[in-house]
């Protein structure tokens, strides 16, 4: 009976790491090889914080072993979740800067390592190799928690059971917020999450430290039923056991981690009963070649991400709530910004940018008028892309001043400048390609409540009613661009040309008033470049004001009201798009004298 | 401050400091080239001292030999692990992290089947006479001058990390191979456009990243013991090595090496040296905080 | 503008990146001796054209014939020996490594090493400046020494077909008539062919025997020389 309650005990422990590292390999694509460390940081902590205060009949010799602060178990529980959180963001600290790949693996590996080595080293705080004993368990009335009897193991496996549910439901509740969109987008397009306004730093580093702290608190669930605990318990082999349990369930799906767990939880009692001590090694070999084989037969996991939506969207077909003409109407801002005078909305003065010793844009200094198609043209070089992304804050320029309705947002920063009113497209679309049009679309929407983690917890009514307007926001400005329809497809199953569209509609989502839309229809089949020309002129439609960069002269004479020339970084000309190609000087400089 | 301490950690600081420019230099050459996360190039090093534990014992062959066994194996699996691990999701274009958990599987499932196969003890590679009674080796002296003591095998680990350290850099510098490995890895379009196989630079380099790890391995194995796990610290070093010393260049990681290894040991004027592992790492973490680019690399792209 | 002797010829070229597709339906040839341009807007697929031509951008269909054989597929080093160049337009050589160097790395698939020192020796003899400099290292150079230097690499393996993207670019206006010049002065002393991809549409067609417009992935055109040095409104095919 505790045979069996252990086993289980053991598969809900690795159910819960993996969910909790599904929170960051699954949600935003980050490998942490500490998983390990914080669970053992979480145990020693609540050991530490549970275990009675010293007597004099401890001898001094056995000084690490066998003593705390005496506090009730719960309090021991919420000082590991502290704990581990807080030490999750100190490892994030230089992670933010270079979160990426390779950088991480090296930092979390190291820290795992070096955890490890302190945890022998620090004998006061850990009891060095041997670790402590003695923790007392669980108290809740007179019920049994410990973790020496039969009938303690049993209920410990029932108190895991609540809490391996509990989690399930923390991380799918995460996964399906508005704060768990943010996190699907800095996975695939990190880019994006800032290019619509949203600060993408916190999340990240909350994500961290969620997952950091359900390890830790696991941790401290594991220290008060064991009783005893040693460094041992937290070496690199269960982080990369964590990893394969993901991977092997299917990165980002949570119903696959709890299969990954369960098998391969399953097979240490089994391999145990065939193979007594030598159980230990093989599994290790079993789950290794397990990472390497689904690596290469099945990348996906399991479960793949999607698995649950395809079955969803085949039985259920949403229709669609809103038309064309109506999205148009409601989306429609030409009263909006009444008290606004000027008619230009967007002024660039004598910027400058120059990269080494190369000047791309020499004092470029033009203004976009409201309500209009503006194309920006020019050779190869001639710095459109970089007057984009000054704008938009992704560089700095060296000296010159951006002005929105008057207004100088030239050093704001890309967040404060798309929440102040401008956004931007990519020429490569940046869609999430594993997400449905819809919520690609959503993440672009402004001011969601579910977005702060605090409301999720503390205003869920709030934030399920925003949330079913941003829904309908997102709708209608997938249907403003005629892709409604595929709103609950997955990105991945979208053509080129319906993903332009899907681009622009989160770019419309943004509620800003500039959209600047780098080429969008390069790239796009004959067939749908219409339509997306459509698409760009329907923004216009609405009263958007639009800035866009496009090679193809073809389509610029199609689409733009009025076009500025640039070349090396200098406005040569501006005015309507007839007369700049009548210009024989321009036509020399773009073709060649 | 105790002059005859901080000059002793100093010796020590340089022979460890030696292995892990070596370490660097096999990892640079992978990570450069490749941009593989190579944590599998443990293996390698375990290899090694396994299998010339094994070939000593089993075969009763000599030191030498029994050496030059582990080196082939070295290389063998190195190149095994690249041509059967790498190469079939290199060709499917698989994204770097699906290959980092290959290497990462592989780190796993080999230190365990060595553990399976030669068992849980540490083996020290020992010579066997024809009663088969085992022997040292080599004769390993200890020379001292006032204070300062150094052993023979640790000006051998000095001179022969150095030696293939430099070895290493002059054929990069100085061959057409090398050049075809400096091309690949700072152009890869370019030396594509100029037929440049990359398959084959990678079987090189892998060839010769491998090979150093086994020599690595050999002399750790010869001043403490063979156990399964050996490997995998030292990897994790020579990784520390190169992002340390800076991505962008093969002696940055070499000195950063000699860096990590000298300051880990001084630390020891005023920590335990069971903390140099720690001080390592905390090392790695400063340098990722301060200067991502390494101490020697470029400004970051 | 008929051709005779095809040296290069890619039919039915489809292809892109995943669902982006770049190239729809391109057929494009190459008689020997003969100068071909390709222009075309920013991002209409002339560098992917030639990429797929050279075997480093993979077709979703379509096939490349050269010399006769079909080379669809080919690794680059198979390319190269059969006598086909690629110089790229961004860091069209390695900016780490000396002039020499380079020049023996453009003839990576030669084995023969009095003959690489052969051809140096007579590159060099084309470019002087890089037998002044030949110890400098390659990122040292100017933009206009550089492209000599890129065009010295591609003349290594005495190819019969050189691919150019875009030789005009990161050089001064003024040396960009000398490079075109140049080469087109090469493609005449050798017997070679050359297909360029250029922006600098003007002076691309100075050298040219035939063009080709690309828009969006597609030929909107193919005219004589003659005819392109003739015509004076190019926006319309842009």
């Amino acid at each position: 009976m505790a045979y069996y309650s252990q086993i289980a005990i053991n598969i809900m422990v690795l159910i819960t790491l993996g969910v909790s590292l599904n929170l960051l390999l699954g949600l935003i694509g980050r490998v942490s090889m500490a998983q390990s460390i914080l669970f053992g940081i979480g145990a020693f902590t609540a050991a530490r914080l549970a275990l009675p205060h010293r007597t004099p009949e401890m001898a001094d010799n056995v000084s690490g072993i066998g003593y705390g602060l005496n506090w009730p178990w719960y309090v021991a529980i919420a000082g590991a979740i502290v704990v581990t959180f807080i030490a999750a963001l100190i490892i994030s600290i230089p992670a933010v800067r270079i979160i990426r790949g390779e950088y991480l693996i090296l930092l979390t590996l190291a820290f795992q390592l070096g955890g490890q080595q302190t945890m022998v080293v620090a004998k006061t705080a850990t009891g060095g190799a041997y670790g402590v004993a003695g923790i007392p368990p669980i108290t809740i009335g007179e019920i049994d928690f410990s973790g020496y009897t039969d009938l303690g193991t049993f209920h410990i496996a029932i108190v895991m059971f609540i809490v391996t549910l509990l989690v399930i439901l923390i991380a799918f509740g995460i996964a399906n917020s508005p704060f768990g969109r943010i996190l699907k987008t800095l996975r695939e397009q990190d880019s994006v999450v800032s290019s619509v306004g949203k600060n993408p730093v916190t999340p990240e580093l909350l994500a961290f430290g969620i997952a950091a702290a359900i390890a830790g608190g696991i941790g401290a669930i594991f220290a008060l039923s064991q009783g005893a605990i040693i460094p041992g318990n937290f070496n690199l082999d269960l982080s990369i056991l964590i990893i394969s349990v993901v991977v092997l369930g299917g990165t980002g799906n949570l119903l696959g981690t709890v299969i990954g767990a369960i098998f391969l939880g399953a097979l240490e009692p089994i391999l145990r009963s065939a193979l007594g001590d030598s159980a230990i090694p093989w599994r290790a070999v079993i789950y290794g070649s397990a990472l390497i084989l689904m690596t290469y037969l099945r990348p996906q996991g399991i479960l793949p991400e999607g698995a649950k939506l395809k079955l969803r969207r085949k039985s259920r077909q949403e229709s669609i709530p809103v038309t064309q003409a109506e999205a148009i109407a409601r989306l429609c801002r030409t009263k909006e910004l009444a008290g606004f005078n000027s008619d230009e909305v967007l002024e660039l003065r004598d910027l400058k940018k120059s990269f080494g010793g190369l000047t791309a844009v020499n004092g470029a200094s033009f203004k976009i008028p409201r309500g209009k198609i503006t194309a920006l043209i020019g050779p190869n070089g001639a710095g459109k892309t970089t007057i984009f992304n000054m704008i938009t804050g992704t560089l700095k320029p060296d000296s010159g001043q951006v002005y929105l309705r008057d207004k100088e947002i030239t050093l704001l920063g890309a967040v404060k400048i798309a929440q102040s009113g401008i956004a931007r497209s990519f020429q490569d679309v940046r869609l999430c390609e594993r997400l449905t049009a819809l919520e690609n679309v959503m993440v672009a929407v402004p001011n969601q409540l579910g977005e702060n983690l605090l409301n999720l917890v503390f205003k869920p009514r709030a934030c399920r009613r925003r949330e079913k307007e941003v829904r309908a926001r997102a709708f209608e400005c997938l249907a403003v661009l005629g892709v409604a329809d595929k709103a609950f497809e997955l990105i991945s199953d979208l053509s080129y040309g319906d993903q332009k569209l899907v681009a622009i509609a989160r770019l419309l989502a943004t509620d800003c008033e500039v959209l600047l839309l780098d080429e969008p229809t390069s790239g796009v089949d004959p067939s749908n470049v219409e339509g997306v020309m459509q698409g760009v002129m329907k923004l216009r439609d609405i009263g958007c004001t639009v800035c866009l960069i496009e090679h193809s002269v073809y389509f610029v004479e199609k689409l733009a009201d009025r076009a500025v020339f640039l070349d090396q970084g200098v406005v040569l000309a501006e005015g309507s798009v007839e007369s700049l190609m009548n210009n024989k000087e321009l036509s020399e400089l773009y073709f060649g004298g | 401050m105790n002059f005859d301490l901080v000059a002793q950690l100093a010796i020590s600081g340089l022979v460890i400091g030696s292995l892990y420019a070596l370490l660097g230099v096999s990892f640079g050459l992978v990570y450069q080239t490749s941009k593989i996360f190579h944590l599998a190039g443990a293996i390698p090093f375990a290899a090694a001292g396994y299998a010339a534990v094994w070939a000593a014992k089993s075969l009763q062959l000599s030191i030498w030999l029994s050496i030059f066994i582990g080196l082939a194996a070295a290389v063998i699996i190195g190149v095994l692990i690249l041509v059967l691990g790498y190469f079939p999701l290199i060709k499917k274009k698989a994204t770097l992290l699906s290959l980092f958990l290959i290497s990462l599987g592989l780190s796993v499932a080999f230190p365990n089947l060595l553990q399976i196969v030669f068992g849980v003890d540490n083996l020290p590679l020992e010579v066997y006479d024809a009663e088969g009674n085992p022997a040292v080796p080599f004769a390993n002296p200890t020379y001292a001058s006032g204070f300062l003591t150094i052993t023979k095998l640790n000006i051998v680990q000095v001179v022969s990390s150095w030696l293939l350290v430099i070895a290493v850099l002059y054929t990069i510098k100085k061959t057409a191979l090398g050049r075809s490995i400096t091309a690949l890895r700072t152009n890869p379009a370019m030396a594509s456009a100029v037929g440049i196989n990359n398959k084959v630079v990678y079987l090189v380099v892998f060839s010769v990243s491998s090979f150093l790890m086994g020599v690595a391995g050999i002399l750790i194995t010869l001043q403490f013991v063979a156990n399964p796990t050996m490997g995998l610290q030292w990897t994790l070093i020579g990784f520390i090595a190169v992002f340390f010393g800076g991505i962008t260049s093969l002696g940055g990681s070499a000195l950063g090496g000699l860096i990590l290894g000298l300051l880990s040991s001084l630390s020891g004027i005023w920590l335990g040296s069971q903390y140099a592992p720690i001080v390592t790492f905390a090392i790695l973490f400063l340098t990722l905080l301060i200067r991502p680019q390494g101490l020697f690399g470029k400004e970051a792209i | 503008m008929k051709t005779t002797n095809l040296i290069l010829n890619a039919s039915n070229i489809n292809g892109g990146y995943g669902k982006h597709q770049v190239l729809r339906d391109v057929n494009i040839n190459v008689g020997a001796g003969e100068i071909v341009g390709i222009c075309g807007h920013n991002g209409a697929g002339k560098t992917t054209l030639l990429k797929s031509i050279f075997g480093i951008q993979p077709l979703t269909s379509g096939e490349v014939v050269f010399k006769d054989k079909d080379v669809t597929g080919f690794n680059t080093s198979k390319v190269t020996a059969l006598g086909m160049s690629f110089t790229p337009s961004d860091r069209p050589l390695f900016r780490d490594l000396t002039i020499v160097e380079n020049l023996q790395l453009g003839a990576h698939i030669v084995k023969d090493r009095s003959l690489i020192a052969d051809r140096i020796a007579e590159v060099m003899e084309i470019f002087p400046i890089l037998a002044e400099r030949r110890n400098l290292l390659a990122g040292r150079l100017s933009g206009g020494q550089q492209r000599q230097l890129s065009l010295g690499m591609a003349l290594m393996v005495q190819p019969s077909v050189m691919l150019l993207d875009e030789p005009s670019l990161g050089i001064s206006p003024a040396v960009v008539e000398k490079t075109f010049e140049i080469i087109k002065d090469l493609a005449a002393r050798k017997g070679m062919s050359v297909l360029l991809v250029e922006q600098n549409v003007r002076a691309m067609v100075k050298i040219t025997d035939r063009v080709y417009v690309l828009r969006n992935g597609e030929i909107v055109l193919e005219e004589s020389g003659d005819d392109s040095r003739k015509r004076t409104d190019w926006w319309q095919l842009f």
